[in-house]
């Protein structure tokens, strides 16, 4: 029962849960040491390149966000460590962190 | 009388250790090893309190935290805490607590006309009563009386005197729970290898009662409880936290749990807190909170004298209290007759035990075992009403096929209707919770969390499953942190046949009037629950909120399951269809100066003081806070007001020369071959023609075109340049950069580090600034050889008695004040000796140290815009008036969005200069407006971000950000303030009030 | 810029005066420790002309795993980050010639690296004895077992709402505690209070080499 709590809630019964922030540096470390980022999906159109309509570009990767029910990848900066940036990939519904990433590295152990 | 109740022999009291208290003013006497409550029913007081709606007398219902009634006003020095426990609280000598929601006195109160008046109050009442007329003013009005008339405890109105602190803990294995249970799965995982805490809320582990004469592997239950418990305390991986309640379980697995520190001493020791709270990061939990009984609803169920069976047998054998002479058990399960057992053993008299279950339904080892003591038993019965004033005097039980009811007097009602698993951190792990039919309650099914439930909080009542259980648990949860455990036995105890429980949540009442408590803190009757069905309010969240089911200091832990089988009865539904509330932290109430802990009062955050602090509060500073930073306001001196130092100050440094304190800018180093290149991409202006040694103005931008930050760059080596920013962005700029650097620009060759705390650093500016520091450095100072924005390193000459002989520093001719004017940067260390050095060269030239207030005045006289007033993250470069700053042959950040037409519209607001008609100060956070009088909406056209007094112009000036405010140098408006009815007419003009061209700067 | 070598005591408050306090006996024992040079060296550990540059000027091979140290005859590295080492003369009695910075760090660019000086950046604390680890551990999130906290590792965290570099000297229960200078009045108060229920002293200024 509990009519209360969405089934999707429970997809990853078997995979053990990471218990902090882990810092693809400094490992699992408490979530006060960290800073948010912002939505690490976006891409900043590079300085040099010359759309068509480069407002319409920048107004994307400043204005524009997804709200993503499930899995979201996110910056984080380890600012009270190691004060590096790395990539987190969070589930927004249940606040669960599923794995990180050094920048231009694939998530370790990739669930899906 | 002193303690009739209390029994001869037995119990952990210790009756060597007399205690005083007073409750209600009265003097009594308890032991060592009490709590309040048992102490006050080893006196015969019963009666400890009103109920929250209808001012019901109402007794001691429990022995530990799920007590609904007995919540007391608890005096402790010139600190009065509301809402303690009785049943919880340890009793120590010279307790003052007195009863709450009654006047003038518990006995006569006169709040209980709402008892007389209670058809007029259902449930709803104040929502439907209090809801007209339909403005929420009528609501805040009576809402004054209702909270007066209602109400739990009086809050204290002082600030809490006690300290509180946190303590982080890490481990393998945290077990929250000490009974039989968490013993096992402790000892398990610490014989595994594992880094185990144990929580137990209670003063001692094993303190829930189990059958006379049980043994655990051969062993009287109660020294195999001892003996497990000393050898976890002698472990060295093991910690063992008593009066601590696990109260959370957060995001990431954190366990939130309280531990009572000097709670039970009459004197709490000087040091330490007298709360800690524990901030547990467990590898895997094992949950053995047990399980809590619930009642059996009936008319007049509330009545003093009433106790869950399993509590009265707390007494009894914890405590050695009678809680009454001649006692009625009302049962649907096995449990009550082992309490009845220890009950008669105690020297009550068992009048009665009432089964609601027939002979054959009620057929196990315990019954027999009553039956032969001699009990009477009366089966397929139910209990339909008690009778007495103020306490219970007799019970009606009736059976079940109609006959007519029997009256059987007594003086204690001892009620058992089941146990329901404290499942309350499971369900907030995200577990999954499932309706035992068996149990008649609900129990854990799974969650995704490393959070095992073991023994009675998973719904197995039994000992020697428990057991089995708990030691199966601690070895799962020591595996899951990689410890594996070597072969032990798990502790054994015999099993005790018993018979199933029937539910029976409600008994009908005789008469309709008659009163069927389902909770009891909040005097919500199974009439309510009937009504807010009737009424629509079907969704057990909805029941919660309308009849107030569950609410309050219990959380209703003896009355949800009730209230919500009752709702399914009513709605003829199964139960697990309703399902539950949401079981949400804390799981007890948590004070709440323990949540800050430390950081309470001036602590709240940490404070940053620079190298010369001290000089500053020795020469009669006032103080301001600029972020964390303590930073002088200005210097008064004897008799001097506050305004007349800042302008004395600001003059001076016009005039002659000023000192000021700069050490709070951010200071960043860059280094590597690509550092130019980085600062053309994140400043408005070009860096590549920057060269060694002189340092340049720039403004950044964020990526929305809009102003970040500014500050100077100066250029240190080929290869070295140090940024400043901004006091409050210098960790953000630190931030920004470190995120382009690695993950949008890696190809760059630069690498960054703050330098904010190596540096102290000072201004010294006016016309005599070249004299004070010709005397004091070994450079030239000339303007051919250190002219404006020129860089250099120099040795100052530090006082002669200076040890550390001369002080290093940076040296830059740079000017926030518009004056002649040097930057001087020293190692932190050495800031102190610096300043003291200039202002001592300084003094024949009569240079003065001024605050930030002075520094304001300067750069407004200047139209220097500051971060945070001009700036305020709408504005643009233009915006500012430094549209020029921005070099059109390069690209940096935020410019192309500058392209968008709204930023370059004609009606943009810009910045401008307001100086006062007049001698009133311009107010402050004035809009301008062109007619002051004219009805709202007045059109806005612009505001006022910087005012001040100008000494130097000798009239009221401001900054303002103007409507097209460049194209009205000249006109005249007005600066109004409605808030403090101020309105004063100014004249427009350029931003600048001082030296336009920038001479003084230069010379 | 150059460092002079001299020793930064901090001790400017009351209770930073050597004596007793809190219960008796006690548990704690805190104390200033003095950093005489404390250098940021920052490069890139792919690049092996970077790693053969920072070992012949100081002495020593950077860590290159996360959170550790290393020894060298006259210095010592804390790993700060993926990029970043704290260098600290293991010898007070060190002297860095006057033009000794500058030289170091020109190096350091020509060989894709980077110097920069932080003598005076931080304020270092001993904190010692039986409840070491209980102490810091009201105030910082991370685990001071010495399972979890070898003997030889650093690590950065929060000590409170500020920023602390924690080293493990050795396996005895010891923890230096660097905050930053304009912090250190609020660190040492933190690092009082939360000693005081278990009593401690505070010695004069100590050295940890």
């Amino acid at each position: 029962m509990n009519l209360f709590s969405s089934p999707a809630a429970h997809a990853n019964e078997d995979r053990r849960l990471m218990l902090l922030i882990p810092c693809p540096y400094c490992g699992p470390r408490n979530q006060i040491e960290f800073t948010y980022g912002g939505d690490a999906t976006v891409r900043r159109p590079a300085m040099k390149e010359c759309p068509a309509d480069p407002v319409s570009a920048w107004v994307d990767a400043v204005y524009v966000r997804d709200n993503p029910c499930g899995p979201h990848d996110e910056w984080w900066l380890h600012g009270a460590g190691c004060r590096s940036w790395f990539m987190v990939r969070r589930d927004t519904r249940t606040h669960e962190i599923l794995a990180s990433a050094r920048i231009g590295e694939a998530f370790a152990g990739e669930p899906r | 009388m002193t303690q009739r109740f209390r029994l001869p022999t037995g119990g952990i009291v210790d009756r060597t250790r007399p205690l005083a208290f007073t409750f209600d003013g009265v003097p009594y006497q308890g032991y060592g090893g009490d709590t309040l409550a048992s102490a006050l029913l080893a006196n015969g007081v019963h009666l400890v309190g009103r109920s929250f709606k209808y001012h019901r007398p109402r007794g001691i219902f429990s022995a530990g935290t799920e007590e609904p009634n007995a919540l007391v006003q608890l005096a402790r020095g010139a600190h009065t805490e509301p809402n303690a426990r009785a049943t919880t609280l340890e009793l120590y000598d010279g307790m003052t607590a007195s009863s709450q929601n009654c006047w003038p006195s518990v006995r006569h109160d006169i709040g209980a006309v709402n008892n007389a008046m209670s058809r007029l109050i259902p449930a709803g009442f104040y929502y439907k009563t209090f809801m007209w007329p339909p403005t929420p003013r009528w609501w805040l009005r009576y809402e004054q009386v209702i909270r007066r008339a209602a109400g739990m405890g009086r809050a204290a109105t002082q600030p809490d005197p006690d300290s509180y602190e946190h303590q982080y803990a890490h481990c393998d294995v945290l077990v929250i729970g000490g009974g039989t249970t968490g013993l096992a799965a402790a000892r398990a995982a610490a014989l595994a290898g594992a880094r185990v805490i144990l929580c137990e809320q209670n003063v001692d582990c094993g303190a829930a009662p189990l059958p006379a004469g049980t043994k655990i592997d051969q062993t009287p239950a109660s020294e195999w409880i001892a003996a497990v418990a000393s050898e976890l305390l002698r472990h060295p991986e093991v910690t063992l936290l008593v009066r601590t309640t696990a109260f959370g379980y957060y995001d990431g697995s954190l366990v939130g749990a309280i531990e009572r520190v000097t709670d039970h001493l009459a004197a709490p020791p000087a040091h330490g807190p007298r709360e800690r709270l524990w901030k547990i990061r467990a590898t895997a939990v094992v949950l053995a909170t047990g399980a809590i009984e619930r009642g059996i609803v009936y008319a007049n169920n509330d009545l003093p004298g009433t106790l869950l069976a399993s509590a009265a047998r707390t007494y009894v054998e914890r405590y050695a209290v009678r809680p009454g002479d001649r006692a009625v058990m009302f049962t649907n399960n096995d449990g009550a007759y082992a309490d009845a057992l220890a009950l008669q053993a105690g020297g009550v008299d068992i009048a009665a035990i009432v089964d609601a279950r027939t002979d054959a339904q009620s057929s196990g080892i315990l019954t027999a075992r009553a039956r032969d003591a001699g009990m009477v038993i009366v089966s397929a019965a139910t209990l339909i009403g008690a009778h007495g004033n103020r306490h219970v005097a007799a019970v009606d039980v009736a059976s079940r096929a109609g006959v007519p009811a029997q009256r059987i007097d007594c003086d204690l009602v001892c009620v058992s209707g089941g146990w329901n698993p404290a499942v309350h951190l499971y369900s907030q792990a995200r577990g999954k919770l499932r309706y035992d039919e068996v149990l008649a309650s609900f129990v854990p099914e799974s969650s995704p969390l490393p959070i095992i439930p073991a023994g009675a909080a998973n719904g197995c009542l039994g000992l020697s499953e428990a057991l089995a259980e708990g030691h199966a648990a601690g070895i799962a949860a020591a595996r899951q942190a990689g410890r594996i455990a070597a072969l032990l036995a798990p502790p054994r105890a015999d099993p005790l046949a018993t018979a199933p429980l029937q539910p029976l949540w409600a008994v009908p009442a005789a008469r309709k009037s008659a009163r069927r408590f389902v909770d009891l803190q909040n005097d919500v009757t199974v009439n309510d629950i009937a009504l807010a069905a009737r009424e629509g309010y079907q969704a057990v969240e909805h029941l919660k909120r309308y009849t107030t089911l569950g609410m309050g200091t219990d959380q209703g832990k003896t009355s949800n399951i009730i209230g919500l089988a009752l709702l399914a009865e009513q709605l003829g539904v199964p139960i697990p269809r309703v399902g539950t509330t949401t079981f949400r932290p804390p799981y007890t109430p948590v004070t709440l100066g323990a949540f800050p802990g430390h950081e309470s009062g001036a602590h709240v955050a940490p404070t940053r003081y620079s190298a010369m602090h001290a000089w500053h509060v020795e020469h009669g500073a006032r103080f301001v806070n600029a972020g964390l930073w303590k930073r002088p306001h200005s210097y008064p001196r004897a008799g001097e007001s506050e305004d007349d130092a800042v302008n004395r100050e600001a003059r001076s440094v016009r005039t002659t020369v000023g000192v000021v304190d700069v050490s709070t800018l951010g200071k960043i180093e860059l280094q590597g071959r690509d550092v130019a290149e980085l600062l053309n991409r994140l400043y408005i202006n070009r860096w590549d023609t920057l060269a060694i040694g002189r340092c340049r103005y720039g403004v950044m931008l964020r990526d929305d075109g809009m102003v970040m930050d500014d500050g100077t760059t100066s250029r240190l080596s080929d290869t070295h340049y140090l940024m400043t920013t901004t006091t409050v962005n210098a960790v953000k700029v630190m931030q920004h950069l470190e995120y382009l650097l690695q993950t949008q620009w890696p190809e760059l060759d630069v690498y960054a580090t703050s330098v904010t705390e190596q540096w102290a650093a000072m201004a010294l500016s006016g016309p005599k600034a070249r004299d004070v520091l010709a005397g004091l450095v070994d450079i030239e100072l000339s303007n051919a050889a250190f002219p404006f924005l020129a860089v250099g390193t120099c040795n100052v000459r530090a006082a002669s008695d200076d040890p550390a002989g001369a002080i290093p520093a940076r040296l830059f001719r740079m000017s926030y004040s518009g004056e002649l004017a040097y930057e001087i940067h020293v190692p932190c260390h050495r800031g102190l000796a610096m300043w003291e050095a200039v202002l001592a060269a300084g003094e024949a030239f009569g240079i003065m140290p001024y605050g930030t207030e002075a520094m304001g005045t300067l750069r407004i006289e200047k139209g220097h815009v500051v971060i945070g007033p001009e700036a305020d993250g709408r504005t643009t470069a233009d915006d500012l008036g430094m549209g020029k700053l921005v070099n059109a042959g390069k690209w940096c950040i935020g410019k192309p969005l500058l392209d968008r037409s709204a930023l370059t519209a004609a009606d943009r607001w810009q910045l401008v200069g307001l100086t006062a008609l007049g001698d009133a100060p311009i107010p402050r956070g004035a809009k301008i407006v062109a007619d002051p009088e004219r009805k709202a909406p007045n059109p806005m056209l612009g505001h006022v971000t910087s005012w001040c007094w100008s000494p130097n112009v000798d009239a009221w000036i401001a900054l303002a950000l103007l409507a097209n405010g460049r194209a009205r140098h000249g006109d005249t408006l007005w600066a109004v303030s409605p808030l403090a009815g101020a309105k004063v007419r100014v004249q427009v003009g350029p931003p600048c009030f001082i030296d336009p061209d920038g001479e003084r700067l230069r010379v | 810029m150059s460092d002079d070598g001299t020793l930064r005591p901090f001790g400017a408050f009351d209770s930073a005066a050597p004596g007793h306090y809190g219960v008796s006996p006690g548990a704690v024992t805190l104390a200033e420790i003095p950093i005489s040079v404390a250098w940021n060296v920052q490069g890139d550990p792919l690049h092996p002309a970077f790693l053969a540059e920072a070992k012949r000027r100081f002495g020593l091979a950077l860590p290159l795993v996360p959170n550790t140290t290393a020894r060298g005859p006259a210095w010592k590295a804390l790993w700060l980050g993926p990029k970043s080492w704290l260098l600290m003369a293991g010898d007070e009695t060190v002297i860095v010639p006057p033009a000794g910075f500058d030289a170091q760090r020109d190096a350091l660019n020509a060989a894709g690296g980077a110097l920069f000086d932080l003598s005076a950046s931080r304020v270092a604390f001993m904190v010692k004895g039986l409840r070491a680890a209980a102490v810091l551990a009201k105030n910082c999130p991370l685990d001071f077992h010495p399972r979890a906290f070898l003997a030889g590792n650093c690590a950065q965290s929060l000590l409170g709402h500020i920023n602390a570099l924690i080293e493990r000297p050795d396996a005895t229960p010891t923890f230096v505690v660097m905050v930053p200078r304009s912090f250190a009045q609020d660190g040492w108060r933190q690092l009082c209070r939360s000693s005081a229920q278990y009593g401690y002293d505070v010695v004069v200024p100590v050295s940890m080499s």
